[in-house]
């Protein structure tokens, strides 16, 4: 690639059975026989199993979180560039992103680089502006914000239930009448405040597609994946490969509308009855399940570093079908030293040691 | 029935069937575990055999007679109907 090793930072290194995409990105970096560097984890608790996974981080250093806002992540960052020299960051969390496009001209003054989506394809993903999609032919769900109970009483003039409800962030649920559609709303206001976001609902097969975005319009790669085991919260714990040529173009067309600028991960419905496509939702970064990119032979997490590092990336070759993946849980043994260090310094150098 | 024959062997090259049954259906990512009849008249499907090729080939290997054959031929193409593995037809078109 070239001669200088690169030092590669990733957050979100949380691995539970809701895990965050940290760990996978990292796994999906370290396969490129193009990487030669080392990687730094950026930890938001000091049990994220990602910083103590063997042959993960070779450093790893606690951020603050990202409501704590930019400035706090800015400093942190530059504490940890004094120390490491750090050339790429790939934040994988939605709540950071905000604040890393804040602090991007920072970083690149530093010679940290990036590859975020831009600003305005955060806010037409946002669930409360995401009905819009519809004005530049993205076929998505009908929707509407909603502020007050006395609106979900007049949800059946204008949608058929069952519906969707869903905080502006986060948590989503299927409501089959407007008592329990009062009784999400309530739920789902106090936790992510208002509006929550009343969506049509849609019955049919659920995708997801990984995919990344040259930010004009190419797409560089995606791959398509039925979940084929779920967690207790709907999450993958097991996914295949697909080739459905209509969803494929469906997501080359999505992501060329909206210009797209780095990884993200669409869930789309093939609706049962009438074959339509729908966009339910775009999270704006690599799903926790990109390692099945390398599998697939689309290795998409080292395409957005090579993207990062402005170097020229071509659209991958089509990712091979009928690879699937399955998660496991284990119990790993670690000495209490590493715990240790990051509880008392933040911070755990020479891991991979 | 022989059109709907006709609109399978459009669409069905995609798929992968092993010699045991095992079937992944790459459009939908659906996986089907089916039986040795079943594995016998989806795989003369992918080849392009037509109704009657497999009525035929299926005469030469399974000691039933041929009414039954085509009886269990239809059940299975509305199996593979339901399941989206071969397109519905219009019942006013083939007379299903």
């Amino acid at each position: 690639m070239n001669n200088k090793t690169l030092n590669i930072a990733v957050s979100g290194l949380n691995a539970t059975d809701n895990p965050g995409p940290g760990v996978a990105v990292i796994r999906s970096i370290r396969e490129s026989p193009e990487f030669d560097g080392i990687i730094t984890g950026l930890a938001f608790d000091p049990l994220d199993p990602g910083i103590y996974m063997r042959g993960i981080c070779d450093n790893v250093f606690l951020m603050p979180y990202p409501s704590q806002g930019a400035d706090h992540i800015l400093e942190r960052i530059k504490e940890i560039h004094s120390k490491i020299q750090l050339d790429v960051i790939i934040p994988t969390l939605d709540s950071e992103l905000d604040a890393y496009l804040r602090i991007k001209g920072e970083l690149e003054k530093l010679g940290i680089k990036s590859f975020l989506p831009f600003a305005e394809g955060l806010k037409v993903r946002s669930k409360v502006y995401f009905e819009r999609l519809r004005e530049i032919g993205i076929t998505v769900p009908r929707g509407e914000s909603i502020t007050s109970i006395t609106s979900i009483y007049e949800l059946d003039q204008k949608f058929r239930f069952p519906v969707m409800i869903k905080g502006q962030f986060y948590e989503a649920y299927i409501a089959h009448s407007p008592m329990e559609a009062e009784n999400y709303f309530r739920k789902i206001s106090a936790k992510w405040g208002l509006p929550v976001v009343v969506q049509e609902f849609v019955f049919g097969q659920e995708y997801d597609v990984m995919a990344l975005g040259d930010g004009q319009g190419g797409l560089i790669g995606s791959v398509p994946m039925k979940k084929i085991q779920l967690t207790e919260k709907g999450k993958a714990w097991g996914g295949i490969t697909i080739n459905d040529k209509t969803m494929n173009r469906c997501v080359r067309d999505i992501i060329a509308k909206l210009k797209w600028r780095g990884p993200c991960e669409l869930e789309i419905i093939k609706s049962r009855d009438t074959g339509d496509y729908y966009l339910i939702e775009i999270n704006p970064r690599f799903p926790a399940w990109c390692y099945l990119s390398v599998g697939a032979g689309q290795n998409l997490p080292w395409a957005a570093v090579k993207l990062a590092m402005n170097m020229p990336v071509s659209e991958l070759a089509p990712c091979s079908i009928g690879t699937m993946f399955l998660r496991n849980s284990v119990d790993h043994i670690y000495p209490i030293s590493k715990y240790q260090a990051i509880m008392t310094s933040g911070e755990l150098t020479g891991n991979n040691e | 029935m022989q059109k709907e024959m006709e609109m399978a062997k459009q669409s069905l090259s995609h798929l992968a069937l092993s010699d045991e049954g095992f079937l992944f259906d790459p459009t939908s990512g659906h996986t089907y575990t089916l039986n040795s009849v079943g594995t016998f008249i989806l795989k003369h499907m992918i080849e392009e055999y037509s109704f009657d090729q497999i009525i035929a080939a299926m005469i030469k290997v399974y000691d039933v007679p041929k009414d039954v054959l085509c009886r269990d031929l239809e059940q299975f193409f509305h199996f593979l109907s339901e399941q989206g593995i071969i397109t519905p037809q219009d019942p006013g078109i083939n007379g299903l």
